[in-house]
């Protein structure tokens, strides 16, 4: 009887602890998979769209590049080959320092500039590759064997603008962006590497391990390890991390107001405090720092105080690495490649000297002796031979600086150049004579554009464009308007004469505004006319009327009546650069703000965007001689015969 | 990228707000980060000089140390003559130095990191001219969770016009900032020697009158969670049947002088002070009374318009407003001229011609018209309209900045003298009447002029036009009292005695004030002509050897001799004795002169001195000692600043320095709105400095909305004008053909821009055009025109 109960209550004990495990096994199961759904929602959530093919860049329609100063920024040794990047090309050098190839962008890679290289084993490949960073396309991957790049390009655009690159142990690339994040690629996903960094500017990137440490534009330093994340703000010395080195276990984190050490992955103290390095470099004993200043100085680590012992005052460090097994420091400036041997810092490699002393084109125009006049946009002027056969002459001072427009005076045969910091005015072989300032009778320093008409008199008149009003200078003197006087806005932005000379357009922040016989006699906005746009960034007097480019509805024509037609195909919303029209007899330019050069056939009547070739998608200027074409970007000038355009 | 139409501004010329500490980071008071706990405010109207004490007490919410930037806008008149601020149980007084000291401290100062706000007279920033007006100063630190507590003492004279006196405690913030306050404490004290009436005092702040009487009041208004939206304003008329009498007040401390508990200015000196009297007399009607405006006889109105390069902005529009008020006031039969002046000279017509519609509208779009062109020769601007003046009952009426960089002499001494030479050589001298505009205007200069039997009016950038145009208005319908004297007898009881006024009209009032040195009695003896017709006015006046009441006194009349000195200066060129006497004065009475600075304690960052407003361009002005400038900007940016070595100036302050410069793309997807770039300053010691400034994106023009309760007006009617305008808007005016231009102001109980609109009673009937323009701080603008009838 008791044997009966206890079977039964064992047999009850039993169903009972199966049921009990069935139960918590399900549980179990359901948690599991509602896990698992959620890990893989999250996954799929962070899982950015891209594209991995090989680079084939568009055929190039004709451009050829006019040599532009390397600025290499970043440099690498693969296989052999010592590459060195900066914004307009890849230079790839044998190790004897021979130049093997130059890969430009425009032509060779993508029309975006190049950011820092570096060189990793990426997760899907036996070897070493080099890895390109792009400022709007991506990243890009060279492979010394088979000699071809491979492009990494994120759909979104915003996720294109690489300013780091890292990789894990693992063989993951990790990509800061300049806005959106730090992004991680294992050669099948992209994904945001994790939630804390999302929308996050990116300056800096180290990976030690499986250790990252990301600094940032203005939100500190994080540092992921063993799966958390740890941020540091308050703790440093400024918010903005220019750049990171490693040794060991410590980390040097640069900021504007000194280098933060952290030991262990902890703040330990702050080194060269009030020091802004910009390029970092950290061994066992010392820690050599470069500052924007262009002083290369060495830190004891034992100290807090800097040891001047190695002091440069040139152009400053870039990058500091190691490249070979020697253990040899080398310095990437702008100006080339130079190794520390002893104390002091020679020269390694140095590139091919350029036509121009700048690559970011703001005013062009040719002189009546045929030299073409290059303003650079924060920089002097290059007055450049174009068949090469002299040396190109640089100006610059502290009023020839950030050039807006350059303009012949036709009558004189002079040059005019317009600044932010005044009107330099030329003679006729060039030399600077005379500066216009406010101090001169000018209503602003900063002039924006100048336009030549004459008088009935037969002398010459300057209209000068500023951000506050009109000048105009002739004979009588020099004299103002703006808006107390009728103007439709303070901010003139271009000006255009009419062909007989009578008329000045000026286009400003608030409209249009046409001025006769020293008085605004119209003024044309969003609000009374069909312009789409009132802010207008470019004028230029096409037959009787006008062309207006405008910032954010491309260009337009404006009759004599006032009436305002759109040059359909071009007036979507795009940005017109300042001053950035041109106009030839067989074709209308327009320079747009990140969408290439936009040209308008007027045999077919008709707009092409052109990309290809370009340096740069940001097309900032022209000028024509001799059937060639000059196109000014952001990130070089190249030049085209006109007959290749689309005709 | 956005390339264009980027603006840069300093932090706090966005918002004059008064009486505000704005955090570090931000364009306008947050109350989440400081508020305002307790605001406790002591006005003390003794006769002309009202003091004003405020004390404030500012908590910080968060749990950091914060920072902030108080600023308070100054009315014209008056002078700051003290500010603490509170460190713990400690207070930290403001100090007057001379001026080159102030410099070498505050250059020491800023070799430790720290920034002692620094208040000269003046200075020129051409960032924007309503810095001159507004006193600033950096506070730091404000402890975590803790409290700051600032005080600031300023003295105002008080006008007379027409018998009547205001008072105007600027509380209400500029644009559509506001401040709230948890405890709000006023005190008012009210006394004058005449007997006042229709005293009034604004609605916006209800005091309780404690005590009242002919002669004042006393009055106080407590409250809790109080919004300051409004000025503090009191008005009131003084007794015409009081006129004609003299009456004196005096001052005189026979110990070393102590400070009175509630007055921080003057500060005490080592030695007894002599005593000081005050003697003011009330200029009545008089027997002869004048004409009225209708009745009298025609006039001729030459307006002298300066539209040379310094005009630019905000002068060019107020002188402009001036003259449309002034010809508007004109009757048919006056005759009116304009002359422009800037290098040249361009009259309107080549006589003066009747002030009917035609040649009024002809003359303003004459103005319009005009181009501007740099260097101003006041001399040949004068000597064309002294030209004009060919005939009896002519003024001149002069609208500018009193700039003088061409001509004969640019020297403002013999600027006047040549112009006074000039004028007492005509048989009809005209009366030279002048409105100043600016904060930078040469008042020593205008002033000089104005003395040719004329007015001198000035109003400086944060304050509305109307008011002082008014009053300038007003007198010039009016001849002024001329030959006025105060004689004393015995001549040795009493030195040093300086009229406090530049020209008096009926029902104004003169002053003078002087010192003695015993006590004694003294007659009085004023003397004048009052509408072709002499006055005289005595009174007896008792010294006293001891006398505490009216402790203004002091530096009432230190300021006098102070002024006194400056015109000799002007007039003889400068002189060691009087150079150090103009020292020794103002660091006892602590007066701003050009020969001392106002250190004020208050301690920050270096902070780069300016940035222009202007397109992609940053540019910074630095004191001396700055070796390198790097911009950080928030797009990503990080760009050093290249030294314009040629832009070099050796002073120091806002005017002077370093000058570095660097252009910038933003992002073209950055929206309009304001932005900060921070700068990081190196010296040549390795001093770092850490900085942060603003910039505006604004790419797009103010847009407005006009809010017309109907669009049918009869003639004399007024309405209230509302319009609502984008955040980035600095003035907001608004015009209808004949009429002078209209500023609407922020209200906060309508949430709107709010000005009084009023058709005249003699307005043709008909449809008009009525625009209101927005400006914003980059200077670019937006309107809306709206058709309104005129109806019987």
């Amino acid at each position: 009887m008791a044997s009966a109960q206890a079977r039964r209550l064992l047999i009850i004990s039993a169903a009972i602890a199966t049921l009990l495990s069935l139960s918590i096994f399900a549980i179990l199961y359901r948690v599991h998979s509602t896990l698992s759904d959620t890990s893989r929602a999250v996954a799929d959530a962070h899982r950015l769209a891209y594209t991995l093919a090989p680079l084939s860049p568009p055929p190039n329609p004709g451009f050829e590049p006019i040599t532009s100063p390397a600025s290499f920024r970043s440099a690498a040794a693969l296989e052999g080959h010592l590459f060195l990047a900066g914004p307009a090309a890849l230079n790839m050098y044998s190790a004897s320092g021979t130049l093997e190839r130059s890969f430009r962008t425009g032509i060779d890679l993508p029309s975006a500039p190049l950011g820092p290289i570096a060189v990793a084993r990426l997760r899907t490949h036996a070897r070493p590759q080099l890895l390109i960073a792009t400022a709007g396309a991506g990243v890009l991957i060279y492979d010394p064997t088979a000699q071809t790049f491979t492009q990494l390009l994120p759909a979104n655009a915003a996720l294109r603008d690489v300013t780091a690159l890292a990789t894990l142990s693992s063989g993951e690339l990790l990509l800061g962006t300049h806005r959106s994040g730090l992004l991680t690629f294992d050669g099948k996903t992209l994904a945001l590497f994790r939630t804390e960094y999302a929308n996050i500017a990116i300056t800096a990137l180290l990976a030690a391990g499986d250790d990252v440490w990301a600094g940032t534009q203005d939100h500190g330093l994080f540092h992921t390890h063993a799966g958390i994340t740890d941020h540091f703000d308050t703790q440093l010395p400024d918010q903005h991390i220019e750049t990171l080195a490693a040794s060991g276990n410590r980390v040097f984190a640069a900021t504007p107001l000194g280098i933060a050490l952290f030991e262990d992955g902890r703040p330990a103290r702050t080194l060269a405090p009030g020091t802004f390095a910009h390029a970092l470099f950290a061994d066992t004993n010392s820690l050599t720092l470069s500052t924007l200043a262009g002083e290369t100085q060495a830190l004891a680590l034992t100290s807090t105080r800097l040891h001047a012992s190695l002091t440069e005052t040139s152009d400053p460090a870039e990058q500091f690495l190691t490249l070979d097994t020697s253990g040899d420091l080398y310095a990437v400036r702008r100006n080339g490649l130079f190794r520390r041997t002893a104390s002091r810092w020679t020269a390694v490699l140095q590139p091919t000297p350029a036509a121009l002393t700048d690559n970011n084109i703001a005013a062009l125009a040719f002189a009546p002796d045929g030299r073409l006049w290059v303003g650079m946009f924060d920089h002097g002027l290059d007055i450049l031979d174009t068949s090469a056969t002299a040396p190109t002459q640089h100006l610059e001072d502290d009023h020839l600086f950030c050039i807006n427009r350059i303009a012949l005076d036709p009558q004189h045969h002079t040059m005019a150049v317009a600044t932010a910091n005044g009107l330099v005015l030329f003679d006729s072989v060039g030399k600077p004579r005379q500066v216009l300032t406010r101090r001169d009778g000018l209503i602003a320093d900063h002039v924006t554009d100048v336009v030549y008409t004459q008088l009935p008199t037969g002398d010459t008149r300057m209209t000068l464009a500023t951000p506050a009003g009109l000048t105009f200078v002739d004979a009588t003197g020099v004299q103002s308007l703006y808006a107390f006087q009728g103007l439709v806005n303070n901010h003139v932005y271009a000006l255009a004469a009419s062909a007989d000379g009578n008329e000045i357009l000026a286009g400003t922040l608030g409209g249009v505004s046409l001025l006769a016989h020293d008085a605004v006699q119209r003024n044309l906005t969003i609000a009374n006319s069909g312009l789409r746009h009132n802010w207008i960034t470019a004028a230029l007097a096409d037959g009787t009327g006008y062309m207006i480019g405008t910032y954010g509805a491309g260009v337009m024509r404006l009759d004599r009546t006032g009436h305002f037609t759109p040059m359909e195909g071009a007036t979507r919303d795009m940005v017109i650069n300042p001053n950035a029209l041109l106009a030839t007899p067989t074709h209308i330019l327009a320079g747009s703000l990140g969408q290439g050069l936009w040209s308008y056939s007027r045999t077919m009547q008709r707009w092409t965007q052109i990309t290809a070739g370009l340096p740069s998608l940001n097309v900032t200027a022209f000028a024509t001689r001799d059937g060639n074409l000059y196109i000014g970007t952001e990130n070089g000038l190249v030049r085209i015969p006109e007959s290749k355009l689309p005709q | 990228m956005l390339s264009l139409a980027v603006a840069l501004t300093l932090t706090t010329a966005a918002h004059a707000a008064t009486a505000v500490l704005i955090p570090r980071d931000k364009q306008a008071p947050d109350p989440a980060i400081l508020s305002l706990e307790e605001m406790s405010v002591d006005i003390t109207i003794d006769n002309n000089d009202a003091r004003i004490f405020i004390t404030q007490i500012f908590l910080n919410h968060t749990a950091n140390i914060e920072e902030g930037t108080y600023n308070f806008a100054l009315p014209s008149g008056s002078t700051v003559s003290d500010f603490a601020v509170w460190d713990a149980a400690v207070r930290i007084p403001a100090v007057i130095l001379e001026r080159k000291r102030a410099e070498e401290v505050y250059a020491q100062a800023r070799l430790q990191a720290i920034d002692p706000g620094l208040l000269q007279m003046g200075e020129r920033d051409d960032a924007d001219p309503a810095h001159t007006a507004i006193f600033s100063a950096k506070i730091t630190p404000i402890p975590a969770y803790g409290t700051k507590r600032l005080e600031l003492e300023y003295h105002q004279r008080i006008d007379t016009t027409a018998f009547k006196q205001a008072f105007i405690l600027p509380l209400k913030p500029d644009a559509a900032g506001e401040q709230k306050v948890h405890k709000f404490h006023v005190h008012l004290t009210l006394h004058t020697a005449h007997p006042i009436t229709n005293l009034k005092l604004g609605p916006a702040y209800a005091l309780n009158i404690a005590q009242q009487d002919a002669h004042g009041l006393t009055a106080t208004f407590d409250a809790t969670d109080t919004l300051l939206a409004d000025d503090l304003t009191a008005t009131w008329n003084l007794d015409p049947a009081a006129a004609d009498t003299l009456e004196i007040v005096t001052h005189r401390d026979p110990a070393a002088p102590q400070t009175n508990p509630g007055e921080t200015a003057p500060t005490p000196t080592i030695g007894p002070e002599p005593g000081f009297f005050q003697a003011s007399a009330l200029i009545g009607e008089g027997t002869a009374k004048p004409a009225t405006n209708d009745a009298a006889p025609p006039r001729i109105i030459l307006v002298l318009f300066d539209n040379s390069l310094s005009m630019q902005w905000e002068k060019l529009e107020r002188s402009y407003g001036a003259a449309e008020g002034l010809l508007h006031k004109l009757r048919p039969t006056d005759r009116f001229n304009i002359i422009l002046f800037n290098q040249d000279t361009a009259a309107f017509q080549p006589t003066p011609v009747p002030a009917d519609t035609a040649h009024i509208q002809a003359a303003l779009d004459f103005i319009r018209a005009s181009k501007l062109r740099g260097g101003t020769d006041l001399g040949k601007a004068l000597a064309a309209a002294l030209a004009q003046s060919t005939e009896a009952n002519t003024s001149l009426v002069l609208l500018t900045d009193g700039g003088s960089d061409r001509g004969v002499t640019i020297l403002p001494g013999k600027i006047a003298a040549n112009y006074s030479r000039a004028w007492h050589a005509l048989p009809h001298p005209p009366h030279t009447n002048i409105f100043a505009v600016g904060d930078d205007a040469n008042i020593g200069l205008l002033r000089l002029l104005a003395k040719n039997d004329g007015i001198l009016e000035q109003v400086r950038s944060t304050e509305p036009l109307d008011f002082h145009l008014e009053a300038f208005l007003a007198k010039l319908t009016h001849d002024p009292v001329t030959a006025l004297t105060l004689d004393v007898t015995p001549t040795s009881a009493a030195q040093f005695v300086y009229p406090l006024d530049d020209t008096i009209y009926t029902g104004s009032i003169a002053s003078w004030i002087g010192q003695y040195t015993k006590p004694t009695t003294l007659d009085l003896t004023l003397r004048g002509n009052r509408n072709n017709a002499p006055i005289t006015i005595r009174a007896k006046a008792t010294l006293p050897a001891t006398n505490l009441d009216h402790p203004q006194l002091p530096r009432l009349w230190a300021q006098a001799r102070v002024d006194a000195l400056l015109d000799q200066i002007n007039r003889e060129g400068e002189s060691r004795a009087a150079i150090d006497e103009i020292i020794r004065l103002a660091r006892r009475y602590k007066l701003v002169t050009p020969y001392t600075s106002f250190l004020a304690v208050p301690r920050s960052l270096l902070r780069p001195r300016v940035i222009r407003p202007g397109d992609p361009v940053l540019r910074v002005r630095t004191d001396p000692a700055i070796a390198s400038v790097i911009a950080i900007f928030p797009f990503g940016l990080t760009k050093p600043l290249r030294h314009l070595a040629s832009e070099d100036t050796p002073e120091t302050g806002d005017a002077g320095g370093h000058l570095w410069e660097t252009r910038f793309l933003a992002p073209d997807d950055m929206k309009d709105g304001t932005y900060a770039v921070r700068l990081i300053l190196r010296d040549t010691a390795g001093h770092t400095y850490r900085e942060e400034k603003t910039f505006v994106i604004a790419s797009t023009p103010p847009t407005v909305k006009i809010l017309l309760p109907a669009n049918q007006l009869h003639r004399g009617q007024s309405i209230q004008l509302r319009a609502t305008a984008s955040a980035s808007t600095r003035t907001l005016t608004a015009r209808l053909q004949g009429l002078a231009p209209i500023s609407l102001r922020w209200n906060t109980a309508s949430a709107a821009n709010q000005g009084t609109l009023t058709i005249p009673p003699d307005m043709p009937i008909g449809t008009y055009t009525l625009s209101v323009t927005a400006e914003d701080i980059a200077h670019n603008l937006g309107s809306q025109e709206v058709q309104i009838n005129v109806l019987p």
